[in-house]
């Protein structure tokens, strides 16, 4: 019961965060790097 | 003109849009993405920078959503954004602390003297840059929310976020060795009461490229 539990050891200060990892710096990298060629190849056509 | 309207609501959507523009603009200043992938826009009347990455832009919104949520509820005393070095120790944190909600009347009606706040908050972040070292090559970022625990376990076990979890955060990621503090802007308006600071890591060693 959490109310009960707050009651007991009070409530607490957390630090909570997201469970996943934001994109990594090499995942935009190679994302921009595609769409600069992709942006090339639709100018060149 | 409606006069019933949710003082907390409207003040957690002020403070999470406000916190969506900070965090990208706070990822282009730092680098933490390679500058091409942000566009510039306008927000408060000063320029500002957006990712485009989708999933980038994904997962803030998705982060933004939750901390709304969390900061309507009042359990939210500071939101920080964690620099983190290869090894995951934090080098950088961007304080965002939040004062207790006001239940007085302001005088603010149309709120220009919250946007003009605002914008000073976003035009501080701009030249933030100028007064921290270089962060040393592939850091990463986390958000790390201080609440209660009340809070936490209501917002952990609410169906809505079950695709975006949180979980306690790791202790090596929220203590920061000497850390030095660099204040940049608090507000006392009504709506908004907030602090914003940076710490930063004495033992941030990387000193650019140039040295």
């Amino acid at each position: 019961e959490p109310a009960l539990k707050y009651a007991i050891t009070g409530d607490q200060s957390v630090i909570i965060t997201p469970c996943n990892l934001p994109p990594s710096f090499k995942t935009v990298e190679n994302w921009n790097i595609c769409r600069k060629v992709y942006q090339n190849a639709k100018i060149q056509a | 003109m409606d006069t019933n309207v949710n003082v907390t609501q409207v003040s957690s959507s002020i403070f999470a849009e406000f916190l969506e523009v900070s965090l990208h603009l706070i990822l282009y200043n730092r680098g933490l993405y390679p500058a091409g992938v942000f566009e510039r826009r306008r927000k408060y009347n000063v320029p500002v920078q957006m990712c485009l990455h989708p999933e980038v832009t994904g997962y803030i919104t998705k982060v933004i959503d939750s901390v709304k949520v969390m900061v309507a509820s009042g359990g939210i005393s500071m939101v920080t954004f964690v620099v983190l070095d290869p090894a995951a120790n934090p080098v950088e944190r961007f304080v965002f602390e939040m004062g207790e909600a006001s239940t007085e009347q302001s005088s603010d009606k149309y709120l220009f003297r919250l946007e003009d706040a605002l914008r000073g908050f976003i035009l501080k972040l701009n030249v933030a840059d100028s007064l921290l070292k270089p962060l040393p090559p592939n850091c990463t970022w986390v958000i790390h929310v201080h609440t209660k625990e009340s809070t936490a376990d209501e917002f952990i076990q609410a169906r809505s976020f079950q695709d975006f979890a949180w979980v306690p955060a790791d202790r090596r990621q929220t203590c920061m060795d000497d850390p030095v503090l660099v204040p940049l802007k608090t507000s006392d308006n009504p709506m908004l009461k907030m602090q914003l600071y940076v710490e930063e890591s004495g033992r941030k060693c990387y000193s650019g490229p140039n040295d």
